[in-house]
């Protein structure tokens, strides 16, 4: 959580961390999220946290990486950590509207690993949305898992797409996180009985799947 | 030696607060997780007696804007701002906790008796099988302490809520913000509740030195956890001299088997659980079930109500 003193906070993702050096991607979505993103050299924001947990990681699997929207910093670090690991692939997938929006895309590069970019409108890459193109590398190649994190129906599809193809999901989810210590209640997967801060923001589809049959 | 003899009794842990039976005296305080139906069940599948829903108003409310919480290893700091999404989607949502067996009780807020009892009365055709009218949140303007400590105030919301619902099981939820809860509590019962829950938050503020701003966006908030424990105990005291036959639940700062028997020393029949969520767990509801059947087992007690009645001083 990023706190604007006398303003507010806004739930966010580190995607770097290195001594005292902090790097992440805020949306602006109106309200106190519009501030945060205002601030310039010099002005003070608190950080709390880290809250919840990211994406799953074995060595030796192979990982189809979906992000859209502000959805990249969780698999910039999943990515961090994937390749220090022995015999781990993975496919890293980029989408957004149009090319300007494709946040983070040379944070990826500078890892040495490729990112295959997907847009709406065509101006980068893959023609499409983000899931499609997963979808159409999927039937070319196995991998054990899919992991997506970005707007819901784009988490919504990239489930399904791992449900058809029998293979592990995760997906990370935005709620109204607020408290971000697990007692408010606020940012609840309807229907799991599950916090975004305390027992997420990532969700596997085991889980996701038995409150959907609920 | 183990033996035929060393079989354990059967240890009953149910408790009754007037009309409410419980399965053990732990119930979920109001505030905490009871937004939602999968969370509330979640709450009783961990082990809680009953829960006690958020608030809801008439309408939807934003709530604020975080920071909503802080807290240290003496208390906790929040204005959440009693959110919500009103009483229409509310009572849905009270309607998919499947959970038969174990009551739930839906707090309810409101800026005028009218507000209050009709409320009241769509969360108990929802399916509620209580209320607990808040009377005493004291961060938001317009409702909670500044009705709730009045007690002509208080009486009016009650009697409101009393004449909408003659049969309705209704908790009045206390403010600690006041010199006499004992008036308070009076008025609550002379409006015709059931019983009472002492207590809510106490109001209080905190900053951060380094960013010279304050702990909560709403700049003031309540006090929970272990600095409200003695508040609570004093006023649960309070309110059993002067009304020695009200039902009356306990609530501020119970982490431990040892902080839940101080309540019922003190007069409660029951305590809710809230802060020590934060730290514990729902898990904690299970933990203090299993240390309070130890106590039984050890003071050679069979149940809790015999057992509790023998603790008062």
């Amino acid at each position: 959580m990023a706190y604007l003193p006398r303003v507010g906070e806004v739930p966010l993702s580190v995607y770097y961390r290195r001594g005292r050096i902090l790097k992440f991607l805020v949306e602006d979505y109106g309200g106190v999220s519009t501030k945060v993103a205002g601030v310039r050299p010099n002005n003070i924001l608190a950080v709390r946290g880290p809250y919840g947990h990211g994406f799953g990681l074995e060595s030796g699997k192979s990982y189809m990486l979906v992000a859209g929207g502000s959805g990249a910093p969780p698999v910039i670090n999943f990515i961090r950590a994937a390749r220090k690991l022995a015999r781990t692939r993975f496919t890293y997938i980029l989408g957004a509207r149009t090319a300007d929006q494709l946040f983070l895309l040379k944070e990826v590069e500078k890892l040495g690993a490729q990112v295959f970019p997907a847009t709406d409108d065509g101006s980068m890459g893959f023609a499409g949305n983000a899931v499609s193109l997963a979808e159409s590398l999927l039937e070319d190649s196995h991998y054990d898992a899919l992991y997506a994190c970005g707007p819901e129906s784009m988490l919504e599809s990239a489930r399904e797409l791992a449900e058809k193809k029998k293979i592990r999901y995760e997906g990370s989810y935005v709620r109204d996180v607020r408290c971000a210590v697990g007692i408010c209640g606020l940012c609840v997967m309807e229907g799991l009985g599950l916090l975004v801060c305390a027992d997420g923001p990532v969700f596997t589809g085991e889980v996701l799947a038995a409150g959907i049959r609920k | 030696m183990e033996g035929v003899n060393t079989v354990r009794r059967p240890i009953d842990l149910r408790a009754k607060v007037g009309r409410l039976q419980l399965d053990s005296p732990f119930m979920l305080a109001s505030g905490i997780l009871g937004n939602e139906h999968s969370l509330i069940m979640r709450a009783y599948r961990a082990g809680a007696s009953a829960v006690v829903t958020k608030t809801v108003f008439n309408n939807a409310r934003n709530g604020y804007t975080p920071p909503i919480y802080f807290e240290n290893e003496y208390y906790a700091l929040n204005a959440v701002g009693l959110p919500g999404s009103g009483v229409e989607h509310f009572s849905e949502e009270l309607a998919l906790v499947k959970e038969e067996s174990k009551p739930l009780i839906a707090s309810v807020g409101g800026t005028s008796p009218e507000e209050f009892s009709g409320v009241a009365q769509r969360v108990i055709d929802a399916g509620a099988d209580a209320v607990e009218l808040n009377l005493s949140c004291p961060h938001v303007a317009g409702t909670g302490s500044e009705i709730g400590s009045k007690p002509d105030l208080v009486k009016e919301v009650v009697l409101a809520v009393r004449d909408a619902l003659p049969r309705a099981l209704i908790f009045a939820k206390l403010t600690p913000n006041t010199h006499d809860i004992g008036e308070l509590g009076k008025a609550a019962v002379e409006g015709g509740a059931d019983g009472l829950t002492a207590v809510n938050t106490l109001r209080g503020t905190g900053f951060d030195v380094t960013l010279r701003a304050p702990l909560l966006s709403h700049g003031y908030g309540g006090v929970s956890g272990h600095a409200l424990h003695p508040v609570a105990l004093y006023a649960v005291q309070n309110l059993r001299t002067v009304l020695p036959d009200t039902p009356i639940i306990g609530v501020g700062g119970v982490y431990s088997i040892e902080d839940a028997l101080e309540f019922f020393i003190a007069g409660a029949d029951a305590v809710q659980i809230g802060t020590a969520i934060r730290k514990r767990g729902l898990k904690i509801f299970g933990e203090l079930r299993d240390d309070l059947a130890t106590r039984l087992r050890n003071a050679r007690a069979s149940d809790f109500l015999k057992f509790k009645k023998e603790l008062r001083i």
